[in-house]
């Protein structure tokens, strides 16, 4: 019998060593254990995650390292996502037939994208060349459904803008690698935790910028529109939120689409008016007015002599177009005398007014999220011709987003502004420090105010709103001297009694509209910001008067 | 002992099928996981890819252009826009729309007969009278 030994030994040593029952309780009892614990360690390895979705998790962080989130505007309207793309590459030794596969794929893709490709795929020698970058997931399905050997695609993230060049000046643009290079996508790659992540499945990240895209498109078709009438050099504006310092719209003309990269590389289209510094001319005269108001120099009503040259040695300062021997500070705005302005300035002196734009933030660069703006260039020292000039904006250049910004603070009641392109979040105020009296900022809108009304920025005017601004006509900087080309600038703030909004626009060396006429401000700065002021006010939820509704009641 | 051994025997074989086949069966469902997983990846790129379309699509240049040119709209005038307070005034003011006049009104409703004969929104009437 099989069992025989076992019995024979069991006998035999039966003797010797007779096992206790409680030792072979015992071992039943270890193995027992030992068996469960393996039983519950397999089913135990059984029910953690699996292997396979650990693969997935892995895969889906390398593709999340090269996505970008998305850009939407405050109310939410997509600026910039990330979408897949397939890039096209063939590796000529293994194309049998080139002359077939190139006439086969000229069924599914433009003939454009194939110049050359016949040649390239001939070369014995490479193993590698690029068909195409880019195709769309419609296009790539169909060139995969030609089944040709030796081409085969890649899957890609590209940016896409689905708004094109209306908001490129504050979106930038990333390279090839998805990397951002300016504007707010060079401020994702610098600051990612300002990204918020993504509720729910169909959710991509997302960036939430203080961009309205249809107050951005008003502006950007409104600089179109002006750009065909006076075909300047370039243009630019903005508008602001003059209490939250939000940048509501920015851009400037030329630009270029972020949809077409290589666009970016031309020196023209970049964005003047934040990264370059310009002489603003009479806009400058607000500084100048605030100045004089808020150091107790003048009152609006007082008068100032601007018949009078002012002499300072070789330079003799004279108004051309003044016709009475003195203006109130009032008039000194809304005529934009330059006479006037000098004065004041000079009454105030060198030091003051150093001080006062100092305090305005427009001799630093500012920094927003966009980096920091141009560098204002100034005289150092500051001697009186430098403050006689600088009255009336010459001798001092600023970046035309820095004079945006230091403006709202005339009109807003006095707070310092700190723009800012991100939307502010629930509980922030965003109200700076107190920088000009709040009797001031009130002189300041009442001057604005009649400007519009009988100065010269009557062209601004738009019925239903009180709007307000102030001119500025600058003559461009050339070799010794200045050229007869121009810059014109309009800064403008609504409604004016209770002013939410500042509009600045700047045009560089605008052409006359018909022949022979005019290129100040007042003719081409001033109607370009009436304009989209006309167009933006019922936007952003402002009214019209509420006389002017009365008016038309009568109507019905 | 021997009952008891067959049994043990008999139970083994049953846990080894039903373990085998769970085996089997978690393999299947892991796949289908991974397939589905996949899909939904790829429903999140096609969603995405749709999102930027209908961006592009409604982009307001576009829309601008369009509304222009069918519909024959142009920006709103300051003087067309009326706030809130001021039209419940002037509903106040009026006596309430009957059914006919409300009829009348839909029948004048240019801009909404535009959209109809555009295309698109097949039923865009009763609300008027609200």
């Amino acid at each position: 019998m099989l069992a025989a030994p076992w019995h024979t030994s069991r006998r035999a040593g039966s003797a010797r060593a007779v096992l206790p029952p409680w030792r072979l309780k015992a071992l039943m009892l270890a193995l027992m254990g030992g068996f469960i614990a393996v039983g519950w360690q397999l089913t135990a390895l059984g029910r953690i995650g699996t292997a396979s979705s650990q693969l997935m998790g892995a895969e889906s962080q390398i593709r999340h390292a090269m996505s970008r989130p998305d850009v939407v505007d405050r109310h939410g309207r997509m600026l910039a996502s990330d979408i897949n793309v397939y890039w096209l590459f063939a590796d000529p030794a293994e194309i049998i037939d080139v002359d077939d596969a190139v006439e086969k794929l000229s069924r599914v893709l433009p003939a454009k994208d194939l110049v050359g490709l016949r040649t390239k795929l001939r070369s014995k020698k490479s193993r590698f060349e690029w068909v195409k970058r880019g195709l769309t997931p419609k296009d790539a399905a169909r060139v995969h459904h030609l089944g040709l050997p030796g081409f085969h695609l890649i899957e890609e993230r590209q940016r896409v803008y689905p708004a094109g060049d209306t908001a490129v000046h504050v979106l930038g643009h990333t390279n090839v690698d998805n990397q951002g290079l300016a504007g707010i996508e060079k401020f994702i790659d610098s600051m990612p935790g300002a990204v918020t992540q993504p509720q729910g499945d169909a959710d991509r990240p997302k960036l939430r910028i203080s961009l309205d895209l249809r107050v951005q498109h008003a502006l950007h078709d409104e600089l179109i529109a002006a750009k065909s009438r006076y075909t300047p050099k370039a243009l630019g504006g903005l508008v602001l939120d003059v209490h939250s310092g939000e940048v509501l719209a920015m851009g400037g003309l030329p630009d270029y689409d972020p949809n077409r990269r290589e666009e970016a590389l031309v020196k023209a289209r970049r964005d003047r008016f934040y990264y370059d510094a310009y002489e603003l001319g009479s806009v400058f005269k607000t500084f100048t007015v605030a100045l004089a108001l808020e150091d107790g120099i003048a009152r609006v009503d007082d008068q100032v002599d601007v018949l009078t040259p002012i002499r300072m040695g070789h330079f003799i300062l004279r108004d051309r177009h003044a016709r009475t021997q003195y203006l109130t500070v009032s008039e000194v705005f809304t005529h934009s005398s330059n006479t006037g302005a000098a004065r004041l300035a000079l009454a105030a002196g060198s030091e003051k007014q150093k001080a006062f734009l100092a305090k305005f933030g427009l001799l630093e660069p500012i920094s927003t999220e966009l980096g920091p703006t141009a560098r204002p260039l100034f005289p150092d020292p500051w001697r009186e011709v430098n403050t006689m000039t600088a009255a009336y904006g010459h001798g001092i250049s600023v970046p035309p987003f820095a004079f945006a910004v230091a403006a709202a603070a005339l009109i807003n009641g006095g707070h310092k502004v700190e723009p800012r392109f991100l939307p502010l979040k629930a509980g922030e105020s965003g109200t700076g420090e107190r920088i000009l009296s709040a009797g001031t900022s009130a002189a300041m809108r009442e001057l604005f105010w009649k400007n519009v009304e009988k100065g010269t920025g009557r062209k601004a005017k738009v019925p239903g709103y009180r709007v307000g601004g102030k001119t500025g006509t600058a003559w461009k900087p050339a070799k010794g001297g200045y050229s007869k080309d121009v810059i014109t600038s309009f800064v403008a703030g609504f409604p004016m009694d209770d002013p939410q909004y500042l509009v600045f626009i700047v045009i560089d060396e605008p052409k006359p509209e018909k022949k022979g006429g005019r290129t100040e401000a007042g003719h081409n700065a001033a109607p370009t910001a009436g304009a989209l002021i006309r167009r933006i006010a019922p936007m952003l939820g402002i009214a019209p008067m509420r006389r002017f509704d009365e008016q038309r009641q009568a109507s019905y | 002992m021997r009952l008891l051994s067959l049994l043990a025997f008999g139970f083994l074989i049953g846990i080894i099928i039903l373990i085998y086949n769970m085996k089997f069966e978690t393999r299947r469902l892991e796949e289908r996981a991974a397939q589905l997983e996949r899909a939904i990846a790829e429903e999140k790129d096609n969603v995405a890819l749709m999102r930027a379309e209908w961006s592009h699509v409604t982009r307001p240049e576009r829309i601008e252009k369009l509304a222009r040119e069918v519909l024959d709209l142009e920006p709103a005038k300051p003087e067309q826009l009326i706030t809130n307070r001021d039209f419940m005034e002037v509903l106040a003011r009026r006596p309430m729309p009957s059914a006919e006049t409300a009829n009348g009104w839909k029948a004048r409703d240019e801009i909404g007969a535009l959209i109809r004969n555009t295309g698109g929104e097949k039923d865009a009437g009763g609300t008027v009278a609200h």
